[in-house]
Formats: structure tokens, C-alpha cells, sequence
């Protein structure tokens, strides 16, 4: 078992396969104790990281072959080893409620899995965000994720003048 | 002092994977000071490496409205550089381009040169006419690849002298404007084919007027605007002979190139496109023909959508597709 401390000092003990779908945990592990202080994640979003890391890891439980483990290592060095889209639809479904959640709780989420280096969580709250941007005018985009418009008013019509594209949406 | 510091400041537009992998690797949460020291971030509440990925999955589409979204994201999907990261992770989507004459009775649209964009995996079809700025480039016979996130068009037919001309044009897909490109050297090759390879636009093989087979292949570097001649495509020519690393950057791409210039010189001359309607005529199956490479990205099937797009705006009716379309592709942005 491994111990997580949040940064408001919940402890929580994880199995180690569990922990491990974070990179950043299996490597401390490796060269150090099994106390693993995470100061700058709150223990909402750590029980949050944990129930989709344990989630994952009860579904990728099988022991690596030495030729799968190989090709993983082999793609992470290569740095192009991007949206390895979850085969398991039953998985797909879970992930899918999981991210069911506002904007400001799927940014800590992201915050906190791209620091503990949780690839697949990082690529589903990315596509989950890129998602509701799908399908939007710009004020409702801006009004989605609070950002300011700073165009001027000449610039927005040039900008609607060059997005004169006939749409033939589904 | 906290070490993010020096390396977090200078990521600004550097590779998003280097900056995604420092925020990973360091323990103080720099986006908020970064969220502090700059302008504004890209989407509040998120560290820019993180936003940006998200603007990278973005479909076409969906770019489009993007780009209005505020100044910093309109800076960021409109540089080039956004859709060499794209490319190069993986985050690109396909799309096919095909070039179209209206057929619509109407002055401001017969006869003009549209190009419809369509998402397979979004079944989106946009679509806009090409000929409205720039109203005297003849394009009918031409060429178009995607290149990053513009159309590069090239040759197209002189009316006036009757022959095939030399031209290339690029179109910015989002902003709309057209730049010339450095034209054709040799643009009396017929029946050429055309593909596209690490943002190079290859013209290989085709026929002189009196027939003769060519053997050689134009290569045209967009990024850099310069067309290059490979030599005679011959097994043993291209071996000894010297390459132009400037051009092509490393010995490995001038030589993957060349075989692959090889592969396509071994095909057919009739590089036609097939078209048939499935699904009770309500769709549209596009293909190039059989033992070309990879058929499965080369083909696509047009759904009901993008058929009605093309009846509404350009008054082409699915039966008649083939002879409106000046010129088809099959790419990735």
C-alpha cells in the first residue's frame, strides 16, 4: 500500500497498482518511502484522481507482456504517443460520467493529473474541454469558459466577413 | 524563489509536449504565476500547455469560430506553427477538399470556383467560393493539396493560349486571402501525379505534348516557396547523385522521398477518381481506384448533409458531381 498526502493533509492509501497509473508516483516509489506528500493537490481532487486511477487500474490489471511493456517504452520516449483511445466501451461509458462535471472542477482534475503525469486522464479532460468548445458561436464560448473579448468591433466584422463559410451542420 | 522560473517563462510557444512534460515534472503549480505574469491565459483557470492542447484537437469547423473567440486565440490557430504541432502529435483530423464550378444560373456564382471542405469524422461540410477575391486566377484543371492550414493549388488551364499554365496558388483556408507561390518550372507535364509528403507537394512522372514518358519528379517546398527537379527516377540514377540538404533537410527524406516517387511512377497513368452512390443514392462513395497507396485514407463517402450543401449553394445534384469537380483530396489539418 501506498500513502498519498493531500495538500490539506488527508492521507489516503492506495493500492500500488492504483498509484501507479500516475508515472510521477511509480518513480518516486522506485528510489524512495512509500509516503508520497502531493502539497499542491486538495484531497477533493486527489479522491477524484484516485477513483478514476482505481477505476483504470481494476480494468488494465492484466500483467504486461514483455513485448507490450517494450512497445510503451518505446512510445514514450518517441514523445508522439498521444490519445490511445480506451478500447473497453463499458471503460468508455464510465469515463464518460466521470467527466460529467463543470469547467472548474475538470481543470483541477487536468492540473493535478498532468502533474502526477496520468496520461489518459490528461488526454480525456482535454477532449472532454475541446468537446464544449464543438458546436458554439464565439459569445457562447467566451461565456463558457469566462474569457474576455477584446476584439474591436471592426476587427469582429472583419473576422465574421472571413468566416462567411455556409455551415451544413448535423 | 521557485525553479519553474527558469524554465517556465521561456516555454511561451515552444512545443506544447516539452511544455506539457515540464508542468508534469515540476512541483509548484507555475500556471498560476505564469496566469499572472502574461497577458491573459488562453482558457482562465487552466495552464496554457494544457489550453493549448485543447485548441489542437479542434476540428476545422470548429477553428473557424474558434479564431473569434479572443485576440490570444486567434494568434495561436492562426500560426503556422499550431498545425506543424498538430501534425506532428497526431491531432490533426482528415479532410477532403474538392474544388467545385457552381452550376447555379446565378452571376455572382456560375461557372466559379468553390472549395467545399469536408470532415469525415464529423460529417461536416463547409463550404466557400474561391474565385471572390480574386477573380482572374483560372484554376480549372488544377491541382489542390492541403498544406498545414492552407490550400496549395497549383497549375490550372490559359484559356487565351490553350494550354496548361504554371501557377500556384495558396489560399489561407481560414483567413480566405490568396499569396502566389513560386509558379511551376515545367508546367507542360500532363497526366502527372500528385501527393504530398512532409509539407513538400510532389508532381511525378506525366507526358510531354509529344507524348514522351517523363521519369523525373517536381517537388515543390512550400515553407521555403522553391520548386526542385529530382533526377531520372531510375533504380540505380538516384543512388550516387547529390541532394540539396538545404531543400530537403536530411539524407533519410530525400532518399524515403525518392522510392516514394518510385512507388508512385509504378502506377497507372488513369489516376481518375470513382464515384457511386450508395445508401439509396442519399450518399456519395469517393475513391481513388484500386492498388493506389492507402485506398482507405484516399477514399470517402460524402453523407446526406454535405450532398444538400453542395445542391443549395452550388445547384449541383449528385449524378452530376463528376462533372463539376475540378479537382479532389484527400489530407489531414
Amino acid at each position: 500500500m501506498i500513502k498519498l498526502v493531500s495538500g490539506d493533509g488527508a492521507e489516503f492509501e492506495v493500492e500500488e497498482e492504483v498509484a501507479f497509473q500516475s508515472k510521477i508516483i511509480k518513480d518516486i516509489v522506485a528510489d524512495a518511502d512509500d509516503v508520497i506528500p502531493l502539497p499542491t493537490v486538495s484531497s477533493k481532487v486527489l479522491i477524484q484522481v484516485i477513483e478514476y486511477c482505481r477505476k483504470h487500474a481494476a480494468v488494465n490489471s492484466f500483467p504486461l507482456s514483455p513485448s507490450s511493456s517494450a512497445a510503451a517504452a518505446a512510445s514514450s520516449s518517441s514523445s508522439i504517443s498521444y490519445s490511445k483511445p480506451v478500447s473497453d466501451p463499458a471503460l468508455r461509458a464510465w469515463d464518460n460520467e466521470f467527466v460529467k462535471l463543470n469547467n472548474s472542477s475538470l481543470f483541477d482534475i487536468v492540473i493535478a493529473a498532468n502533474y502526477l503525469d496520468i496520461e489518459e486522464l490528461v488526454d480525456l479532460v482535454l477532449e472532454t474541454v475541446a468537446d464544449r468548445i464543438k458546436g458554439k458561436q464565439a459569445q457562447e464560448i467566451r461565456r463558457q469558459f469566462n474569457i474576455e473579448n477584446d476584439f474591436t468591433p471592426e476587427e469582429e466584422e472583419a473576422l465574421r466577413r472571413e468566416n462567411s463559410w455556409a455551415f451544413q451542420n448535423n | 524563489m521557485s525553479p519553474s522560473d527558469s524554465s517556465g517563462g521561456n516555454h511561451h510557444r515552444s512545443d506544447p509536449i516539452m511544455r506539457r512534460s515540464s508542468c508534469a515534472g515540476t512541483v509548484v503549480p507555475r500556471q498560476f504565476q505564469r496566469t499572472m505574469t502574461m497577458e491573459s491565459a488562453l482558457i482562465p483557470g487552466l495552464p496554457d500547455c494544457l489550453a493549448l492542447e485543447c485548441l489542437l484537437r479542434l476540428h476545422f469547423h470548429v477553428i473557424l469560430n474558434a479564431r473569434a473567440v479572443c485576440k490570444r486565440w486567434k494568434q495561436e490557430l492562426d500560426s503556422p506553427s499550431f498545425y506543424c504541432v498538430r501534425r506532428a502529435t497526431g491531432l490533426d483530423h482528415r479532410i477532403v477538399s474538392l474544388l467545385l464550378r457552381a452550376k447555379l444560373p446565378h452571376p455572382h456564382t456560375f461557372d466559379k470556383l468553390h472549395v467545399a471542405l469536408y470532415e469525415p469524422a464529423t460529417g461536416v461540410c463547409t463550404m466557400r467560393q474561391l474565385a471572390l477575391h480574386r477573380p482572374n486566377i483560372n484554376m480549372r484543371n488544377s491541382d489542390a493539396t492541403i498544406v498545414g492550414k492552407e490550400l496549395v493549388v497549383i497549375g490550372g488551364w490559359d484559356g487565351w493560349k490553350n494550354c496548361r499554365n504554371g501557377e500556384v496558388h495558396i489560399y489561407d483556408l481560414f483567413s480566405g486571402a490568396w499569396r502566389p507561390g513560386a509558379p511551376n518550372p515545367s508546367p507542360e507535364r500532363l497526366f502527372c501525379k500528385y501527393f504530398l509528403m512532409g509539407g513538400k507537394v510532389f508532381v511525378v512522372g506525366g507526358r510531354v505534348a509529344e507524348g514522351k514518358k517523363l521519369r523525373s519528379a517536381l517537388v515543390y517546398d512550400v515553407a521555403s516557396d522553391t520548386w526542385l527537379e529530382t533526377p531520372d527516377l531510375g533504380e540505380d540514377t538516384c543512388q550516387g547523385s547529390s541532394f540539396d540538404n538545404m531543400f530537403w533537410g536530411s539524407r533519410e527524406n530525400y532518399d524515403s522521398a525518392i522510392q516514394c516517387c518510385r512507388n508512385w511512377l509504378s502506377l497507372d497513368d488513369d489516376y481518375d477518381l470513382t464515384l457511386y452512390p450508395t445508401k439509396e443514392e442519399k450518399e456519395i462513395f469517393m475513391s481513388v481506384p484500386k492498388g493506389k497507396k492507402s485506398d482507405e485514407e484516399k477514399s470517402v463517402t460524402l453523407n446526406e448533409n454535405a450532398l444538400v450543401t453542395l445542391r443549395r449553394r452550388l445547384g449541383i445534384l449528385p449524378n452530376e458531381l463528376v462533372l463539376y469537380l475540378d479537382s479532389y483530396y484527400s489530407g489531414r489539418l
